[in-house]
């Protein structure tokens, strides 16, 4: 019997397109992440073999993770399938014995996951073989590392999961009972993960006997060397030992509930027998004696009738969804999530801050939205299906409504599940920042954030819903959904990141107090346009194969799809797809025309080709800077800079120098050029793209003497960038600093850093910090190469509500031609760093004996002004006594906009 | 009136569901008669604009019904034979979603028709009830109610009568004819009397094609002195069927009693029997297999 029934269902199983489509899918992943540098799987970076046992190790057991997902296909397709196929009353009527029917529905899902996983252990050994594959980073084949992971991780973390989800498959009957053990199981291992990570020795053993991934792995292997890890394998004793029998012997009890709980009748497991007042069966029709007369009513098919059905039919399928398990269990989960995210937000490096709106939007960002994500995926298949599922397509396919109203109605409702869901998280945030005592709530501002974040999810959900149609499959539709995401993944780990051909996807919309949005919110608006339009057009072809009635095959589709065809098909087609084109060449024309999108792989070789042409300039005798005079202008609200600078050049060498090494700053933004006005020179190499210039001068710069040297530098952002660019100039934050200006020495800051990409361009490995004899070394500060002390002075102008600052005392301020203008002398000499800043400042003074206190910060963010000034003054009293005395008579502290890993 | 040219339709798998189908359906009960499988429900889904023929053309007075479905769909009431339900919708809040769909898109008119049908139906009482509790026949009670929104002028019912209780049966039946005296009503079954009492016009199909087209009583009228009944040993049967055509056979009291189809008397102990519409049926039926036979 069990033979029997294994062999039925593997069968089944092997013949479904899905399950070759996944183990197709998860190799090629393994394959890549054997044989290319963009996806890492596994810790197979720096000295560590790309085939190291310890990177095959992790990489099966992070594949055997991803397999949860898997899992519920197989294994609780396998519990499932008689009552989804409702052949259930049919086989529980044969005289099939309990552990057959089980077993072999079992063992057979079991098997299946297995051999996924067997398929990317394939894929990554192949992937090791490929001829591109640097041969100094691959090790002999570790077969017994393969051997182990499989034994130790795979087969057991897999009989484990799917044990689980197949008591929950049995017991609830539902493919939903069994995601919902996907999340609480994902939630267990979560938490196994926090207690590692926490310090305290004896919650890691916890934590290690906890996971049920074979945690103890991670610990054992925690301390091993490049070279342990090139060669050993974990020993199956301790920690690894304990968590596998562990988990071993708990697979084995939920085995034996599942046939305790198995019953093989029609109404399955009861957890609990609703108490009712018991209802009397409907009394047997006592015939209405007169007859009934229906009403007469009219048929309407106008425009506000056909806005009516849509509404009901749109009102009906997000009832459906709100209403459904899976959608509150994902939200119920995302709120847990989000409470422990939110926990955390509370805290900068241990300091308290207060809980405002955007540190709220991002904690959705990260640790709320995703859960939105599987209710679309699950959604857009369950509103494809539904009236099919209910077996009701048949009614509704003869009533009059026009043919794109289902699907449109079904759009409609995924875009108020995204609503409610974004608001639901959103309202409570608002509860979290009234329970700690923040009143100043912004719902303008989480209005835009989940306006901004519909935008997103919707044209997923859109996709989703289109895939459910093409396919007419409700598996394949997820399964295009599911390949179509790690498509986008494996692309942006190949740096494929141009958003004019990753459907759906925008520039993001950096958000600061200061700034708001700033402008980024344009090219995202812009780029969802332009997806929205494609949308569209696919929803427009989706319409055209919606299927009506019984349909059946490709051909019948097609034919239909023609006959639809007609002039507002064909109108709408029409206007998507030009309005897509359109879009797109405006897009072009802002994200490679007006500035430079440059590949992660072009960047590196010039990173490369930098290091290899001019790496012998370094140390090349140069003058050092002395003076600095230099007059910015600030446009805000266009986001552009005139920078006139003047520097006094000193040869402070004893050899007389005859060429100057000019290296300029090299943006994205093409709307930006530098002038240079010097003594006579030529030049004898110019490289734009790099921005690396040798001048010959006329006449050598003798040792000791000075020369003027004046740049006119001008940038501006305008439009919009494939990613938000020219953070530092923006409507009300500007933060300019002078690396933008020319120096005079090869930068190594723009080498590449890693080993692996180094070799890969032929360059010897990195080169370490200078010794402390390097004399050369010594000779420049930490911020600059080409200069030492420099005196310094400013003119900035800005728009009249801006306050511009720079280093120095402020000598005097003027207005002019609508312009704020203001003049700053630093009369000490400074290192060669400044930052020009403007925005709509308030300002707070105080003093500390004669030191003036300024603390120039927005007005909406008004929060800790007198401490921040109370705290200047605890400083500097404690640094003056225990340090030295202050060197200026003024202390300023300025706000900026939050889009810095700094403050 | 329904005017069927030349229908035919084959499925995917090769299966020949209709052949050339031809009928005149005028104003009224027609009855469809047919062995499972014979092709009824692909008709029927087929005048339903849920399915396309391969080739023929239907006419619902002077709309095409395949090629205008949007006008026909807004004159149908169609049951299919196998219909789900949303199990958590009530009775009321479901119909009335059907007939904002079906177009009664004003809700004072709505609420009086969703009411009216439910009465008629029976199902007032259960109104506020999940439909997901519904008995069978309850819920093909619902169906009917359904098919019957916004006064179709085409009603097509596929094995309506099946689940129902003998009164629920009948009074769904009456209803029917009372409608059908001002529409076209297309009734599929399985229950010759249903067709007999009720249908003034129906057909016989088998394996796609349509055996006879006409008046119930007309086409018993032609078998009038043909059939003949005897009671035979059970272990005989083959031999009888050998020799003669027979129509049917039936257990009664421990005796296999027959009917055969002859012009004469086949034999003694045959006697004449007054035929009825389910002696017409398996002559049918019997034609079609012997036509099988011989090509
Ligand atoms: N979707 C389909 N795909 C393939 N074959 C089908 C399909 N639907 C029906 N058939 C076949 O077409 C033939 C006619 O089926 P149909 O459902 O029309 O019969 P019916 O007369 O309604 O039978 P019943 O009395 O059992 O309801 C049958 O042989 C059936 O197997
Ligand atoms: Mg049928």
């Amino acid at each position: 019997m069990f033979s029997e029934i294994f062999r039925l269902e593997l069968r089944q199983q092997l013949r479904s397109a899905l399950f070759w489509l996944i183990l197709l899918a998860l190799a090629a992943l393994a394959f890549g992440a054997a044989c290319s540098d963009s996806i890492q799987i596994g810790g197979g970076i720096g000295n560590i073999h790309r085939n190291a046992p310890y990177v095959v190790i992790t990489m099966l057991a992070a594949f055997s993770v991803i397999g949860i997902f898997l899992i519920p296909i197989f294994v609780s397709g396998a519990a499932l399938r008689d009552f989804a196929s409702n052949t259930a009353e049919l086989m529980f009527a044969t005289p099939v014995s309990r552990v057959g029917y089980l077993g072999g529905r079992f063992v057979a899902g079991w098997l299946v996951s297995v051999l996924i996983l067997v398929g990317v252990a394939i894929g990554f050994w192949l992937g090791s073989f490929m001829p591109w594959v640097d041969a100094a980073r691959l090790g002999p084949t570790p077969w017994v590392a393969y051997g182990w992971a499989l034994g130790v991780i795979v087969l057991p973390n897999l009989f484990f999961v799917g044990a689980l989800l197949f008591l929950l498959a049995i017991a609830t009957r539902s493919m939903l009972g069994t995601y919902v053990g996907v999340l609480a199981f994902v939630v267990l291992v979560v938490v196994a993960g926090l207690l590692m990570g926490h310090g305290n020795i004896s919650h890691q053993t916890a934590g290690a006997l906890m996971n049920p991934f074979g945690g103890g792995v991670d610990l054992a292997t925690r301390y091993w060397t490049a070279s342990d890890r090139n060669t050993r394998v974990p020993e199956l004793a301790g920690l690894i030992l304990g968590n596998r029998a562990l988990w071993l012997g708990i697979s084995i009890m939920l085995l034996g509930a599942t046939l305790a709980l198995f019953r093989p009748d029609r109404e399955g497991l009861r957890w609990f027998r609703r108490r009712r007042r018991i209802t009397a069966p409907v009394e047997p029709a006592t015939a209405a004696a007169t007859p009934i007369v229906l009403p007469l009513v009219h048929l309407r098919s106008g425009f506000a009738a056909r806005f009516r059905q849509f509404r009901k039919l749109a009102w009906f399928d997000t009832k459906s969804v709100l209403g459904g398990a899976a959608f509150l269990v994902m939200l119920l989960l995302g709120l847990a999530n989000l409470t422990g995210a939110l926990s955390f937000t509370g805290e900068i490096y241990g300091t308290p801050v207060y809980p405002v709106t955007h540190l709220m939007a991002g904690a959705m960002d990260s640790n709320y939205k995703w859960f939105l994500l599987i209710v679309l995926i699950f959604y857009a298949g369950e509103l494809v299906w539904r009236e099919r599922g209910a077996g009701l397509s048949e009614v509704v396919d003869a009533f009059p409504t026009p043919d794109w109203m289902p699907l449109l109605a079904k759009v409609a409702a995924l875009a108020a599940v995204i609503v409610v869901f974004l608001a639901v998280g959103s309202l409570y945030c608002v509860g979290y920042q009234l329970l700690h005592g923040f009143t100043h709530l912004q719902p303008l501002l989480y209005l835009q954030f989940i306006g901004l974040s519909l935008l997103a999810f919707l044209l997923l959900g859109i996709l989703a819903l289109v895939f459910q149609v093409w396919s007419n499959n409700k598996f394949a539709g997820y399964a295009l959904v599911i390949g179509w995401l790690i498509l986008m993944f494996g692309l942006s780990q190949l740096h494929f990141n141009d958003n004019i051909y990753r459907f759906g996807s925008a520039p993001d919309t950096p958000y600061s107090d200061m700034n708001g949005f700033g402008s980024f919110w344009i090219g995202n608006l812009w780029f969802r346009a332009y997806w929205y339009c494609l949308a569209t057009a696919l929803l427009v072809v989706a319409g055209l194969y919606w299927v009506r009635g019984n349909v059946g095959g490709w051909r019948a589709r097609g034919r239909i799809a023609l006959q639809r065809f007609r002039a507002p098909a064909r109108v709408a087609l029409a206007l998507s797809l030009s309005g897509f084109v359109a879009i797109g060449a405006f897009l072009w024309h802002n994200t490679h025309g007006l500035y430079r999108y440059t590949t992660h792989e072009v960047q590196q070789k010039l990173a490369a080709r930098y290091e290899k042409d001019y790496r012998k300039y370094m140390g090349m005798v140069q003058p050092r800077i002395t003076d600095v005079n230099v007059n910015v202008a600030i446009h805000p609200k266009r986001r552009a800079v005139d920078v006139t600078g003047h520097y006094t050049l000193v040869n402070k060498h004893d050899k007389p120098i005859d060429t100057l090494l000019v290296q300029l700053p090299t943006l994205d933004t093409r709307e930006s050029s530098v002038d240079l006005d010097f003594p006579a020179h030529t030049a004898t190499l110019a490289d734009r793209r790099q921005g690396f210039y040798l001048y010959k001068l006329a006449t050598p710069l003798a040792p000791g003497a000075s020369m003027p040297f004046t740049f006119h530098e001008h940038v501006a952002y305008p439009g919009f960038a494939n990613e938000p660019a020219g953070e530092r100039l923006i409507h009300n934050g500007t933060f300019l600093s002078s690396d933008a200006f020319p120096h005079f020495c090869y930068d190594t800051d723009r080498e590449l850093k890693d080993n692996n990409d180094r070799r890969k361009y032929g360059l010897g490995p990195a080169r370490l910090l200078p010794r402390r004899s390097d004399l050369a070394a010594r000779g420049d500060n930490l911020v600059s190469c080409d200069a030492d002390w420099v005196h310094f002075q400013a003119t900035l102008s800005t728009s009249a509500d801006q306050i511009a600052l720079a280093p120095g005392y402020l000598q005097k301020e003027w207005v002019q031609g609508g312009r704020r203008y203001f003049h700053y002398v630093q009369d000490s000499p400074i290192l060669d760093f400044f930052s020009f800043q403007s925005a709509r400042y308030q300002v707070a003074r105080s003093k500390w004996h004669d030191v003036n206190l300024e603390v120039y910060y927005d007005a909406g963010n008004a929060w800790n002004v007198q401490r921040i000034l109370k705290a200047m003054k605890l400083s500097l009293d404690y640094y003056t006594r225990n340090f030295g005395p202050f060197q200026f008579r003024q202390l300023r502290i300025l706000e900026i906009p939050n889009y810095f890993g700094f403050a | 009136m329904l005017t069927i040219r030349d229908l035919s339709k084959t499925y995917p798998n090769g299966v020949r569901a209709l052949s050339d189908v031809s009928l005149d359906i005028p104003n009224g009960m027609f009855g469809l008669l047919g062995p499972n499988g014979a092709g009824k429900s692909t008709l029927m889904r087929t005048i339903a604009t849920l399915q396309d023929p391969d080739s023929g053309s239907i006419k619902l007075g002077d709309i095409d019904v395949l090629a205008d479905k949007p006008a026909t769909r807004r004159v149908l009431g169609y049951l299919p034979q196998e219909f789900g339900v949303y199990p958590k919708v009530t009775a009321e809040a479901m119909l009335d979603h059907f007939a904002v769909l079906k177009g009664v898109t004003r809700r004072g008119e709505r609420r009086d028709l969703v009411d009216a049908l439910l009465k008629q139906v029976n199902l007032w009482d259960v109104r506020k009830r999940k439909l997901g509790g519904f008995s069978g026949g309850m819920r093909q009670r619902f169906g009917i109610a359904q098919a019957l929104i916004g006064d179709p002028k085409l009603v097509i019912v596929d094995e309506p009568t099946a689940g129902l209780d003998p009164e629920e049966r009948q009074r769904f039946l009456n209803l029917l004819a009372e409608i059908g005296e001002r529409v076209v009503v297309i009734l599929s079954t399985h229950i010759v009397e249903d067709v007999t009492e009720l249908c003034p016009r129906m057909a016989i199909i088998a394996e796609g094609r349509v055996r006879l087209a006409g008046e119930p009583r007309e086409t018993i009228r032609a078998l009038e002195g043909r059939v003949w009944r005897r009671a035979i040993d059970k272990n005989a049967l083959p031999l009888y069927r050998d020799r003669m055509t027979v129509l049917s056979t039936r257990l009664a009291g421990g005796a296999t009693l027959i009917h055969v189809l002859a012009d004469a008397k086949p034999e003694d102990g045959f006697e004449s029997v007054s035929p009825d519409l389910e002696d017409v049926y398996f002559g049918q039926l019997h034609h079609a297999a012997a036509a099988k036979k011989a090509a």
